[in-house]
């Protein structure tokens, strides 16, 4: 058979772009052309849609003397660094009891973890809307342990934290699931060796179970941080339309959101997008070469 | 504090297990200590029932009592007399099933030359795509926002699914899990003569089913769950999602809490029902996720 005799669309060069066109179109017009859209925004002047005017810089020296921009940096980025720590330990810890054989039905017990993954942001924004009120389930139980009550949800300062119990019970689950992956993965020879070594379950757990999940715990917290510099719906949701006491709650996104659909200022929120996703880029990548993710391709 | 602190040495004494009643008792503490957080985990489930079939004036009132002081199903009349809610429930499916359908079979057909091919660009393209993950949609936003104007897809089932359905992750686990598929079946079935496409519909799809069924309800799931960007897409309230009427709701000058708590629990109750029928797709989906990047 001649090459020529081959129909087109069954050329060995053609094949595999048949297969990728649709995916490809999709992509190109509604992620790189949306990025290059959204950097040419940033420069901009845009009051609706159709209305552009090229302002250089302006957006970004704006942005960088904006008070509220640094308010949502420093909400966002605390919140980022509390589920950084609360969604590593707390799941790795109950992920590693639960795989040790030491608790019965530990299958019932990551599937009751797990249930929260299932529902949607807004509502876990309600429900915890009425568990966080003033004479809320949380509240009461606080009493119980003598914790005077909290306006969680009414007081500035304590918005974050309330956004981090929220955060803790609605992913515990889901990084659980990736802990759990990994530690099916370790061989059991390594944890026998270990105890007839005379290795207690904590030694077992620090030097053979951490150092080898290593990789799992790097991608589960790059996936955090990725995550959490994405807080919008919990805000949203907890104060209507993300508007929270003494901007308390304000994260990148509400005030990008803000600035886009309640003050119209399309450029200007495009500026937002743009130093998010180039924090989001330089954090993941200081993250993982922190952490040494490089190196071993090496 | 001290619990918890007791509890480890517990397990770092059983574990050398030296005395069985050791062993036995730190299970019964463990177990008992996962019980107690089992509970806290359920109880906002449990939230969002019983506060639904409370009447609307008590809903904050008796917000810390454990069971109703009069049950009522007014919350749920209203919720379908007052509300479009039928119509936001009919949307977020054709949401959730449009957006999985699209976005499989976009994921299903791209991973197959990327993971089974040798061409020009091909890890360039699939390294471009991965890394995309890595930009927050919100960056997206506003440009989206304005195609979705031009393309007048505003207000639009369409405008929903179709931007979001080149889903970098959902091609990296197809691509993942067809690399792990045998040559020798695939080169078996062109000895006998079938084309590039017979081989890929009649071989490849049926060995990938498992993939494609776990990506399907991820997928779902995801456009069942999601608000903003059908917040921004969808304006009329008969196209309105779950998430986004339940959103408005709350938006109005007096929230209708009695009407969110019912449309929550009826927006959860089902996926958690269908999660508990196919609980070992969901759990394969996610680990393979995790263990995928290892390789």
């Amino acid at each position: 058979m001649t090459k020529t005799s081959v129909p087109f669309f069954h050329r060995p060069k053609v094949v595999p772009f048949v297969f990728l066109t649709p995916f490809l179109i999709i992509f190109l017009v509604f992620r790189v052309w949306a990025v290059i859209q959204a950097v040419v925004l940033s420069f901009q002047k845009v009051q609706g849609v159709g209305s552009t005017e090229w302002t250089g810089v302006g957006n970004y020296q704006f942005l960088f003397n904006d008070p509220t921009f640094y308010k949502a940096l420093f909400n966002t980025a605390y919140y980022t660094t509390g589920t950084l720590i609360l969604l590593i330990i707390i799941p790795l810890t109950l992920a590693a009891l639960l795989y040790s054989g030491l608790v019965k039905k530990a299958g019932v017990f990551r599937t009751v973890l797990f249930l929260p993954v299932l529902t949607s942001l807004v509502v876990v924004g309600v429900v915890f809307s009425l568990i966080l009120s003033p004479g809320g389930l949380l509240n009461s139980w606080l009493g119980l342990v003598g914790i005077p009550a909290q306006r969680w949800l009414e007081t500035a300062d304590l918005a974050i934290p309330a956004m981090l119990i929220i955060a803790t019970w609605r992913w515990t689950g889901l990084n659980m699931i990736y802990f759990t992956s990994g530690l099916a993965n370790i061989s059991r020879d390594l944890y026998d060796a270990a105890a007839i070594d005379g290795a207690s379950g904590l030694q077992r757990f620090f030097y053979i179970t951490v150092p080898l999940l290593r990789p799992i715990i790097i991608f589960v917290m790059t996936l955090t941080l990725i995550g959490g510099f994405q807080l919008f719906v919990e805000p949203f949701i907890l104060w209507s339309g993300g508007a929270s006491p003494g901007q308390g709650g304000l994260s990148i996104v509400v005030f990008l959101y803000r600035t886009a659909f309640t003050s119209f200022n399309l450029g200007y929120a495009s500026t937002i997008g743009v130093v998010l996703a180039l924090i989001i880029m330089v954090l993941s990548l200081v993250q993982l070469r922190l952490f040494g993710f490089f190196k071993k391709e090496a | 504090m001290d619990a918890s602190l007791a509890r480890r040495e517990q397990i770092t004494e059983l574990t050398i297990g030296s005395h069985r009643w050791q062993r036995t008792l730190g299970k019964v503490i463990l177990t008992t200590v996962f019980i107690a957080l089992g509970i806290a985990f359920i109880i906002p489930f449990y939230w969002m029932v019983i506060s639904s079939i409370r009447s609307p004036e008590r809903i904050f009132a008796d917000a810390s009592k454990l069971l109703p002081t009069e049950v009522t199903l007014i919350s749920y009349q209203n919720l379908f007399s007052e509300q479009n809610f039928g119509h936001w429930y009919l949307n977020s499916m054709i949401i959730a099933f449009g957006f999985a359908t699209v976005a499989v079979t976009l994921c299903t057909l791209a991973a197959y030359p990327l993971a089974r091919f040798d061409f020009p660009f091909r890890n360039t393209i699939f390294f471009t795509i991965l890394a995309s993950q890595m930009l927050p949609f919100h960056l997206l936003l506003i440009p989206l926002f304005m195609m979705m104007v031009n393309f007048k897809l505003i207000d639009t089932y369409l405008g929903v699914i179709l931007p979001l359905a080149a889903h970098p992750f959902g091609l990296f686990y197809m691509r993942q899990y067809m690399l792990s598929l045998s040559n020798d079946v695939l080169d078996a079935a062109r000895v006998d003569g079938a084309s590039e496409y017979q081989v890929f519909l009649q071989v490849v799809l049926p060995l990938v089913r498992p993939a494609i069924g776990t990506l399907f309800i991820l997928f779902s799931l995801e456009g069942w769950n999601d608000l903003l960007w059908p917040l921004i897409v969808l304006r009329s309230d008969e196209k309105f999602t779950l998430a986004v009427g339940i959103a408005g709701l709350l938006g109005i000058y007096r929230p209708r809490w009695d009407l969110v708590m019912s449309a929550a629990f009826l927006a959860t109750f089902p996926i958690v029902i269908l999660f508990l029928f196919m609980q070992k797709q969901f759990v394969a989906g996610i680990s393979s996720l995790g263990t995928g990047i290892e390789k």
